[in-house]
């Protein structure tokens, strides 16, 4: 199990349905819309990837398969972007 | 008060309990849109004209919603901006031995709104220990800020001053605050005892200090009342926000003598119900009801937002609050005669303050 979080540091604001994010590091803020705003905002109460995908399931219309592999992917582009932390539990 | 100005004063509200229904019935025109917009932007009210506008109490054209998002993002992101700044700031202060205490902006948006991004703000402000105040400037100067206005003497900004504007290359200011406000309430101020009050409070992570909940409702008030000579509504709010917050009556009423603020209070309390149009929260009305105005509080509360604002009569207005006559010497002295490069700098503003003293010895001590 991967344990996701918000990294330490990241500032952010809730805007019209979207979340505006700035890294620790750098200050260039991220815009995130739609289904990348509901996964930062979930981020707030689960702590994990398959938690995330549970509580997204049925707010994003997407099969399961398609928002695992999606939620995944946008984990994996905000760790790179320095915003969110993941750890093997 | 015209349409524009009743429907900004209810974007004000909205959200407070009693206050959580439709503004409108139907969405604004373009011309009245445009006022509320503008209104709004000016009046630091975007966060809440957004909320009303998620929250379907406000019907707006599809224009109009993506006119207001992308205000309010701009906002949002002069916020976090903000809070980074903020954040390096504080730790540069640390790092130097300065303590330091956030007030309004950012501690108001995370500790007294349901969402941060309801309450807009353009600036920072940190209280630091008056003796900390020079060390501090030298401290963010490193980081680039100036002052705006040159500082008095070296005494006053450590004794009787409101602290130091700075800014860095035109951006936004920041605030050094050694006490709340300027002049006859902030003298009455023990500033020591805000940061033995001071709670915590996490930004990004990072520990930070806030005022205790009752010196940031009075803070609130004060700043509601005494700030500018038109009350401004998000001000206003504040208060609102602030007294919904778990505040200790006793400690908050005995702040409230100690500071010797009732009549200021008072004050907030006509401005919420006259101006915001709200009813005034109940401790705040047992606050007011706690003095009886004297001419000596008119002078003072006048001082700040009658038609002379200046600093010679917030100097007048306050000699009488100081205790002793060392004290009022003191204070004389070190606002009447500027340390020597300001002399220099400013020229002929020196004669003025020779002025402000004449007039301030005129008054009687009480």
């Amino acid at each position: 199990v991967t344990d996701v979080s918000r990294a330490p540091g990241v500032l952010w604001r809730v805007s019209s349905g979207r979340v505006v994010v700035l890294p620790p590091a750098g200050s260039e803020p991220l815009l995130l819309e739609g289904a990348a705003a509901l996964l930062w905002l979930a981020l707030g109460g689960s702590t994990n990837v398959a938690a995330i995908v549970d509580d997204l399931d049925g707010a994003i219309d997407a099969p399961r398969v398609e928002l695992e592999e999606g939620i995944a992917q946008a984990v994996t582009d905000l760790v790179a972007r320095g915003v969110v932390l993941t750890e093997f539990a | 008060v015209s349409s524009a100005g009743a429907l900004l004063a209810a974007v004000a509200r909205f959200g407070l309990p009693g206050h959580t229904g439709p503004l409108a019935s139907r969405a604004t025109n373009e011309a009245e849109w445009s006022g509320l917009l503008a209104g709004a932007h000016r009046g630091r009210l975007i966060g809440l004209l957004q909320a009303a506008v998620d929250g379907d109490a406000l019907p707006v054209t599809e224009r109009q919603r993506s006119d207001l998002a992308a205000v309010h993002l701009r906002w949002c992101v002069t916020a976090i901006g903000l809070e980074r700044e903020l954040l390096e700031v504080t730790a540069q202060l640390g790092a130097a031995g300065v303590a330091s205490v956030v007030l309004k902006g950012s501690a108001h948006a995370h500790l007294l709104y349901p969402d941060p991004a309801w309450r807009t703000f353009g600036d920072n402000d940190i209280l630091v220990l008056g003796g900390d105040v020079p060390r501090a400037v030298d401290v963010v100067a490193d980081r680039g800020y100036e002052r705006s206005v040159a500082g008095l003497r070296p005494s006053f900004d450590r004794r009787f001053g409101k602290g130091a504007t700075l800014r860095r290359d035109g951006g936004p200011e920041l605030d050094l605050h050694r006490t709340l406000l300027f002049g006859t309430y902030g003298l009455l101020i023990e500033p020591a005892d805000l940061f033995d009050r001071a709670i915590p409070f996490e930004l990004g992570g990072q520990p930070l200090r806030a005022l205790s909940p009752e010196d940031r409702l009075l803070h609130t008030c004060i700043h509601s009342a005494l700030g500018d000579p038109e009350p401004r509504l998000a001000s206003l709010r504040d208060v609102a926000q602030a007294a919904e917050a778990r505040v200790d009556e006793d400690t908050f009423l005995s702040r409230v003598d100690e500071w010797r603020s009732a009549v200021v209070v008072l004050r907030v309390v006509y401005l919420l119900e006259s101006v915001l149009g709200v009813e005034p929260p109940r401790l705040l009305r047992a606050a007011a009801e706690r003095t009886v105005p004297t001419t000596r509080d008119r002078r003072a509360v006048a001082a700040y937002v009658g038609r002379n604002r200046s600093f010679a009569a917030k100097v007048r207005a306050s000699l009488s609050f100081l205790p002793s006559v060392r004290d009022r010497t003191a204070f004389l002295l070190a606002a009447a005669l500027p340390a020597a490069p300001l002399r220099v700098r400013f020229g002929g503003r020196y004669r003025w303050y020779l002025r402000a003293l004449r007039g301030a010895g005129s008054d009687p001590p009480r």
